[in-house]
C-alpha cells in the first residue's frame, strides 16, 4: 500500500497488477478497496467491471463498465483512502482525528509507536507511514478474531514488517514490559483509558507523547486526572472537526438582475452638460449589461460602449461555495499528555 | 497445591509449572522479536541546536542555542550554555539571577474535593484592592533576595485577608494567576512541525499566512508524505512546509521546494527543524520556471536507468538554476532499460548537487529525469499570494497519475474557483474543501468546559487525487 515508500518489489509502480489493492472511486462518498483479481467481476450501481480490463492500466484511470453505461477510477490505495472505503469493523477515527494524533505524537521515520486497540487497523496504517522504514508499530487488540484480520490485512497489503499485532487486554494487563521506555508515542482507544495510564507512563521515553480518544466528557475527566498523577505534563484536551464545503455555480445574469422597481429614472437633466434633451439609457450607462445582452445580439454596434462590452462574462456562471447542511458534530476528545522530563 | 483458578499470576513460577492450557495467561508473555532503533538523535540539547523556549506555559520564542551566547528572559539574561546537554521537555525556574532545574510534573489539583468537604460561597467577598497586605515593596525585596515563587506565593496567601473565605475553585484559580505573575518556569521545547507552526501561529501568523497547526497536519496527511516519497512543494511560509514535509520524509526520498520568479523565497524556519546531513539532503529548490524547463528537456530524453552515473558536480555547477543541459541528460540515461526505474532513490553521497540557498541544493538531473518520467507522488501548494486555479493547472501536470495534492489558502474563494477548474476540467477526482474546526477543552474536577476564547480560523484547505490521462 505504501507505494511511495521503497518499492523494492515493483517493477512499475504506476500500473495495476493481478493482486494489487486499488481503491475503487465511483464517487465522492463510495469508494471501495479492492483485489485486483484475473477473472473476475466487480459489480456496482455504475455496472459490471471485469477486473482483466483493468490490469495494465494506469493508477487514476478513469475505466467505464461493460455496457458502457457509467465508470469508475481506479485510485493508487492510501491510508486517507483506505480510510474512507473500508469496512467499519469497529468505529473508526477519520481523517482530522488521525492527523492530529500523528502530529502531536511527533513521529516520524525510526519512531516506536504503541496503540490499543487495534480496531479495522485504520489509524495503524497512518502510524505505519509516519514511522517506516525503521520504526515500529506495536498494536494490540483484546480481540482475538480483530487481531487476526488486521493481521491477514496488513500482510496482504504488504506492511508486516513495520507492525506488530498482538491478542492482549490492555486494560487488564497493561503494555509489556519489554516494551518499557522504548515509545515514542502511545496511543489508545479504550473504553476505560484511566486504568492504563500508569502503564503507558512506563512504556513511554521521556519527553515521549501519549493521546487518549474517548468519545464522552466522563472518560476524559478521568483520564487527564491520572494523567496529572502520573508523571505527564502539558496535558491539553482537544475537538477537531472538519467542516465541509459543496460548490453551487449560479447563472449570473439572474443574479444580478435588478426589478424594475428598485431602478432608478432616467437622470435628471444636467443643466451645464447636456444640450438638447435627455441621454440615452445606454450612455447614462443605467442599463444592466445583462438586460442590453438579452436584447441585442453581441456584435451591435454599442457592444463597445461600457455595459455591454463583454457578453461572454456577463453570462458566466459563478461559484459559490457553501458549507454542506449536515455536518459531523463530534467524534470524540482528543486528550494529549507529554511525559514530563525530570532533572 | 493450588487450583488454577487460584493462580498467583504475580509468581512467574506458579504459572509454568502448572502449564499454559488450562492456566490463567502469564502476566507477561510479549516476547519482543523485531529489532528497534537506536533512539534516535535530537532528543537532546546540543551546541547550536534550535529550541523553543516556552515561559509558563503562556509564550513561546525561537532561540538558536550557542556554548558562548546567551538567552533572555523578561529583562534577565542568563549564559546559555546551561541547556547544552539537557533533554528536550527539561524546565527550569527563573530564582534571582539564575536558572534553576524545575520539576514541572503538577501536584494533583484537588480544589473539587476540598470544595465538596467545605461549601461555601462568595455572596460575602467583595472586590478591592486592599486584601493584600504585603506592598509592592515587599514583594519586590523577596524576589532580589532570591526567594522561589513558591515561596513568595506563600507568603501573599499568608497576608491576604480574603484568601480564607474564597471558594476552593477561587483558592485554585488565584493560586495559578499568582504563579503566572511568580513564579518565571521556562521550558525548553523540542521543534518540530507543530511547536514550530503553533509558535509563529501565535507571534507573527501573517508570516504563515494564518496556516493553524491542525490545517498543516492535515495536510501532511492529505498529501501522503512518508519515507520514500517525491513530494513537489510550492510555498511563501518561510520554509515550515518545506520542513514538515522534510521531517516526515526523514531523509528518504526527496522534496523539491519550488517557487514563483527568480530568487528562492526565504527559508529561515528549515534551519528550526535541527535537520542533520540526510535530512537536508532530500531537501532540493529550484525556480518554477527552471524546472518546467527541466522537465520538459528530461521528458524529451529516455527515461532514466537504475543505478545512473552519480552526477559529475561540475556540471552541476554549469546548470544551477537553470536547465540540465540535454547532453549530460542523455548520457545519464543511456544503457539502461527505461521502464525498469522502480523509484529506488540513489544513496544520499550520490545526490550531490550545487548549494542553493544557505544548505539546500538544486536537484540534479537525475532527479530531474525520474520527476519528467514518473512525476511528484504529491504535491502541497501554500502560497495564497498565487491565484490556486492557475498554479494547480500548471503544476498538475507534474504529478504522476492517482497523486493527491492539497491547497491552502486563508480565503475561501479562491479554493473554491480552483475546485470548480478542477471539475470542469476534469483533472482531480476525490475534491474536497474543507475548513478545520478545532477547539481545546479545560478539563478540572468539576470545572470542565471548552475555553472562553479559542482560534477562529486556521485556514481552508482543498485536497484531491489525480487522474490519469490528463496533459
Amino acid at each position: 500500500m505504501l507505494r511511495t515508500t521503497l518499492c523494492e518489489q515493483q517493477q512499475s509502480p504506476l500500473t495495476v497488477k493481478d493482486g494489487d489493492l486499488v481503491i475503487v472511486y465511483e464517487s465522492h462518498d463510495r469508494m471501495k478497496p479492492v483485489y485486483v483479481t484475473a477473472g473476475k467481476i466487480y459489480g456496482s450501481k455504475f455496472g459490471n467491471f471485469s477486473h482483466d480490463d483493468w490490469i495494465g492500466k494506469s493508477f487514476g484511470s478513469k475505466v467505464t463498465g461493460k455496457g458502457r453505461k457509467g465508470w469508475v477510477h481506479l485510485l493508487a490505495p492510501t491510508p486517507e483512502l483506505w480510510t474512507l472505503s473500508l469496512t467499519h469493523r469497529t468505529q473508526i477515527l477519520y481523517i482530522a482525528d488521525i492527523s492530529l494524533v500523528v502530529s502531536y505524537l511527533q513521529l516520524r521515520p525510526g519512531c516506536v509507536v504503541l496503540e490499543s486497540g487495534t480496531g479495522s487497523g485504520s489509524l495503524t496504517t497512518s502510524f505505519i507511514r509516519a514511522v517506516a522504514p525503521e520504526g515500529h508499530v506495536f498494536t494490540f487488540e483484546f480481540h482475538a478474531g480483530r487481531a487476526q484480520t488486521a493481521r491477514e490485512e496488513f500482510e496482504r497489503n504488504k506492511l508486516s514488517k513495520y507492525v506488530t499485532v498482538t491478542t492482549r487486554d490492555i486494560e487488564g494487563q497493561g503494555f509489556p514490559e519489554a516494551l518499557a521506555g522504548k515509545a515514542d508515542g502511545v496511543f489508545l482507544d479504550l473504553p476505560g483509558p484511566w486504568k492504563v495510564v500508569p502503564s503507558v507512563a512506563k512504556s513511554l521515553r521521556p519527553d515521549g507523547v501519549f493521546c487518549s480518544f474517548s468519545p464522552c466528557v466522563e472518560q476524559v475527566q478521568k483520564t487527564c486526572e491520572a494523567m496529572a498523577a502520573n508523571g505527564f505534563v502539558d496535558i491539553e484536551t482537544i475537538e477537531i472537526l472538519l467542516r465541509e464545503y459543496e460548490l453551487d455555480r449560479v447563472d449570473r445574469a439572474p443574479l444580478k438582475r435588478i426589478s424594475a422597481d428598485l431602478k432608478e429614472e432616467d437622470a435628471p437633466p444636467n443643466a451645464a452638460g447636456i444640450a438638447g434633451g435627455k441621454r440615452t439609457r445606454e450612455e447614462a450607462g443605467l442599463d444592466e449589461p445583462a438586460k442590453a445582452n438579452a436584447e441585442e445580439p453581441p456584435k451591435a454596434s454599442q457592444a463597445s460602449k461600457a455595459g455591454a462590452s463583454k457578453p461572454k462574462e456577463e453570462t458566466a456562471k459563478m461559484v459559490f461555495p457553501r458549507p454542506r447542511e449536515t455536518a459531523r458534530g463530534h467524534t470524540g476528545y482528543l486528550s494529549f499528555g507529554k511525559l514530563g522530563v525530570v532533572g | 497445591m493450588e487450583s488454577a483458578d487460584e493462580t498467583n499470576i504475580a509468581d512467574p513460577s506458579k504459572v509454568e509449572a502448572l502449564g499454559t492450557a488450562s492456566a490463567a495467561p502469564a502476566a507477561d508473555d510479549f516476547v519482543l522479536t523485531v529489532p528497534l532503533p537506536e533512539k534516535a538523535d535530537g532528543l537532546v540539547i546540543a551546541d547550536g541546536s534550535s529550541v523553543i523556549i516556552d515561559q509558563n506555559d503562556e509564550r513561546q520564542s525561537f532561540l538558536h542555542v550557542k556554548s558562548d551566547g546567551n538567552l533572555t528572559i523578561g529583562h534577565k539574561t542568563f549564559p546559555a550554555d546551561i541547556l547544552i546537554g539537557t533533554r528536550f521537555g527539561a524546565s527550569f525556574e527563573v530564582i534571582g539571577d539564575k536558572l534553576v532545574p524545575y520539576n514541572k510534573i503538577t501536584v494533583q489539583d484537588s480544589a473539587a474535593q476540598r470544595h465538596a468537604e467545605r461549601q461555601c460561597d462568595n455572596r460575602n467577598l467583595v472586590d478591592g484592592d486592599n486584601a493584600q497586605t504585603l506592598s509592592e515593596g515587599d514583594i519586590e525585596e523577596m524576589q532580589k533576595s532570591g526567594q522561589s515563587g513558591a515561596e513568595i506565593i506563600n507568603a501573599l496567601v499568608a497576608n491576604s485577608t480574603t484568601f480564607a473565605a474564597k471558594t476552593a475553585f477561587s483558592q485554585e484559580k488565584y493560586l495559578k494567576k499568582k504563579k503566572r505573575k511568580y513564579c518565571t518556569i521556562i521550558t525548553v521545547l523540542r521543534p518540530t512541525h507543530r511547536t514550530i507552526c503553533k509558535t509563529l501561529f501565535a507571534k507573527s501568523p501573517y508570516r504563515i499566512h494564518h496556516l493553524r497547526h491542525d490545517a498543516l497536519a492535515l495536510m501532511l496527511n492529505m498529501s501522503n508524505v512518508g519515507a520514500g516519497a517525491r513530494v513537489l512543494v510550492v510555498e511563501t511560509c518561510g520554509g515550515l512546509i518545506t520542513g514538515s514535509v522534510a521531517e516526515r520524509l526523514g531523509g528518504h526520498g526527496v522534496v523539491c521546494a519550488s517557487y514563483e520568479g527568480e530568487k528562492p523565497p526565504a527559508r529561515d524556519l528549515v534551519r528550526y527543524f535541527n535537520f542533520d546531513e540526510a535530512h537536508m539532503s532530500s531537501i532540493t529548490s529550484l525556480s518554477l520556471q527552471a524546472l518546467r524547463h527541466g522537465l520538459a528537456q528530461a521528458a524529451a530524453n529516455p527515461a532514466p536507468a537504475q543505478g545512473a552515473e552519480p552526477v559529475d558536480a561540475a556540471q552541476e555547477a554549469a546548470g544551477m538554476e537553470a536547465t540540465a543541459s540535454s547532453d549530460s541528460a542523455a548520457e545519464d540515461a543511456r544503457g539502461g532499460n527505461p521502464g525498469a526505474s522502480c523509484g529506488t532513490e540513489p544513496p544520499a553521497s550520490s545526490r550531490q548537487g550545487v548549494k542553493v540557498s544557505g544548505r539546500i541544493r538544486a536537484p540534479s538531473t537525475d532527479e530531474l529525469a525520474t520527476w519528467a518520467h514518473e512525476g511528484f507522488s504529491s504535491m502541497l501548494l501554500v502560497a495564497p499570494q498565487l491565484e490556486p486555479a492557475a498554479a494547480v493547472a500548471a503544476l498538475m501536470p507534474m504529478l504522476q497519475p492517482s497523486a493527491p495534492f492539497v491547497v491552502f489558502s486563508n480565503y475561501l474563494q479562491p479554493l473554491a474557483e480552483c475546485m470548480q477548474d478542477c471539475q470542469l476540467r476534469k483533472v482531480a477526482v476525490g475534491l474536497q474543501l474543507s475548513e478545520p474546526w478545532m477547539r481545546i477543552q479545560q478539563v478540572l474536577p468539576m470545572r470542565t468546559h471548552p475555553m472562553m476564547s479559542m482560534s477562529g480560523t486556521g485556514g481552508y484547505l482543498l485536497c484531491g487525487t489525480r487522474t490519469a490521462g490528463v496533459s
